[in-house]
């Protein structure tokens, strides 16, 4: 093989006679001892011929082409060829895409020329491409947990908005609910009103009574014994208390000594003892009258009772079954409230009792 | 005796006989009244043809298979060198070189230092002399133009044999011959480095693929005449 190349310049002045025999001399030597030679003495005809069909050649190559190169017939044969192979090269139309194969065509020889550099850059675009997998992964992700947050705050708001429509409708219930109590104390003032007029027809019932032979019961006298009735046939006893203790140095005391306290009589038969407990203040909305016996437990008691007018005097009705009470020392223990204030201890109401 | 279309390639020029353990080659006679048979004026028996033909072989290289290559390759060699010359009968004058080489080489084989390859060439000159000198004295017309008559059919035999390549040269082929100036300049060097290639090994390998394809379309173009014919002949 000779080490000498002839290049393609050299090979077309050859191919159209246009060296010196000397430089003949010397490709043809290189044509016949050079393994590639024959190759490409054959791709600068090639070459020559597609120059020649596209008129690349200036008047002395046409000239030298025609007279010297297109002598041999394989060479017109090519020349035919050539037409044709122009012909169908021409018809191609090169696609868009032409520029961007290029770019990475060239890339890809950097890199056969630079391997290292080639696994770097290959090596950092697998990095990139990983890293952006994983971006793209944790984005999505975030933007999952902000929609998640965001609902959950949404959730909440709705949540404390029904809370407070909710609460509203409790206070609209709320409010109904003391209409109605409104209406209930109406009513039960009304009922009381009814009852004072019962009263008063007992009244004068019982002062109807006394007029007769047979009284039913005893006013009850805050500085004597009363005595107790003398009908075994009365039904309903009534007695007028009042207040019998006073506050003194905050210790609760009795106000009378025990031979002050009165006393009621109460038959067998009777079935109900009407007291009347005189008030000197009316302060609450509603008492509460408690029977205390001489151990100081609670025998009976009666709640939500209303003031009454009895003669110019305020006073509380107390009703009390007879079998409620046995011979001894009693007091009835009033507490009073306002609106939802809780019980308060008013005063007592001391007496002795003494079944007949 | 089979006619082989063998690695050594000698079907146009001789034959092998491929049915023996160590295949043998022969040589069939130059064809008479030609111009190269007015030159050498040679008529040696048919024996002794043979044999020096052998010691040529023998010369070229001990190994047969070897010696035939380098044969095949010489004479293509030869045939290059006198088209490059202007010679109309290049193979013509290749055989005579050859011929003149052989009937030489019992004498040269043994005292011969160098390549043989140069040797040969030193005979193409002498013949190629001995051509100019007669052709003056023949003064041969030039060759008739080119008939372009036949450009559809070979057009069309081209794009089928275009589509019969592999998709790989087919790609390389367009791609190699679409641009033109700097940018097919540009593209082939783009082309080279991309395959890993030097620019004259992809020269090579491109200009074997349009020679595949310049013999595959004037094959198709015969093949077609040939139809054309036959055709012609049963009507009439």
């Amino acid at each position: 093989m000779q080490a000498e190349t002839i290049d393609e310049r050299t090979l077309r002045k050859y191919l159209l006679g246009d060296l010196s025999p000397q430089e003949c001399e010397k490709i043809e030597g290189w044509l016949m001892s050079d393994d590639e030679a024959y190759d490409l003495l054959v791709a600068a005809e090639d070459d020559l011929i597609d120059d020649s069909l596209r008129s690349k050649l200036n008047r002395v190559e046409r000239h030298q082409f025609k007279a010297r190169f297109l002598v041999a017939p394989e060479r017109l044969e090519k020349l035919d060829f050539g037409r044709s192979f122009k012909r169908y090269i021409d018809g191609l139309r090169p696609g868009p895409a032409k520029k961007q194969s290029y770019f990475w065509g060239t890339l890809t020889g950097y890199f056969n020329r630079t391997p290292a550099l080639g696994y770097a850059f290959y090596t950092l675009l697998t990095l990139m491409t990983v890293g952006g997998t994983w971006s793209t992964f944790k984005l999505v992700d975030l933007q999952r947990e902000l929609r998640f947050t965001n609902a959950q705050i949404a959730n909440l708001s709705t949540q404390r908005a029904a809370d407070l429509q909710e609460q509203s409708a409790q206070f609209v219930d709320l409010s109904k609910e003391r209409d109605v109590y409104r209406f209930q104390l109406n009513d039960s003032r009304s009922s009381s009103k009814k009852l004072e007029a019962q009263i008063r027809t007992l009244e004068r019932t019982i002062s109807s009574l006394k007029t007769s032979s047979e009284p039913v019961s005893i006013p009850v006298d805050l500085t004597r014994s009363i005595p107790p009735p003398e009908s075994p046939t009365q039904m309903l006893a009534t007695y007028n208390l009042f207040p019998g203790i006073s506050r003194s140095a905050g210790t609760v005391a009795m106000a009378r000594t025990s031979s002050s306290i009165p006393t009621i009589g109460i038959f067998a038969n009777s079935r109900l003892v009407q007291f009347f407990l005189r008030l000197f203040i009316d302060a609450y909305d509603t008492y509460r009258a408690a029977l205390v016996g001489s151990a100081g437990d609670e025998v009976w008691s009666s709640g939500r009772l209303v003031t009454t007018m009895v003669e110019s005097n305020k006073v509380l009705v107390v009703l009390v079954p007879a079998k409620a009470f046995s011979s001894g020392n009693y007091s009835f223990r009033l507490t009073g409230s306002s609106s939802s204030q809780p019980l308060e201890n008013i005063t007592s109401y001391y007496f002795r009792v003494v079944s007949q | 005796m089979t006619t082989v279309p063998s690695k050594l390639g000698f079907q146009s020029r001789g034959q092998c006989n491929a049915d023996q353990s160590t295949p043998t080659c022969t040589r069939s006679k130059h064809r008479k009244g030609t111009a190269l048979s007015v030159i050498s004026g040679n008529d040696e028996p048919e024996d002794l043809d043979k044999q020096r033909f052998e010691q040529l072989l023998r010369w070229l290289d001990p190994d047969r298979e070897t010696a035939g290559a380098k044969y095949e390759l010489i004479r293509k060699r030869l045939i290059k060198l006198f088209v490059c010359r202007g010679v109309d009968v290049p193979e013509e004058l290749a055989d005579e070189t050859i011929n003149r080489v052989t009937r030489k080489v019992h004498e040269i084989c043994a005292t011969y230092v160098g390549k043989p390859e140069h040797y040969f060439h030193g005979v193409a000159n002498n013949i190629h002399l001995e051509w100019i000198r007669k052709k003056r004295a023949q003064v041969a017309p030039p060759p008739p133009p080119p008939v372009n008559e036949d450009d559809e059919r070979r057009f069309a035999c081209l794009e089928r044999c275009v589509n019969k390549l592999p998709k790989a040269d087919r790609d390389l082929v367009l791609g190699y011959y679409q641009d033109e100036k700097h940018a097919k300049i540009d593209h082939r060097k783009q082309m080279a480095e991309q395959m890993g290639l030097g620019m004259n090994a992809l020269r090579i390998r491109l200009c074997r693929i349009r020679a595949s394809l310049q013999s595959c379309a004037e094959q198709c173009c015969n093949e077609n005449l040939t139809k054309q014919n036959e055709t012609k002949h049963h009507l009439y």
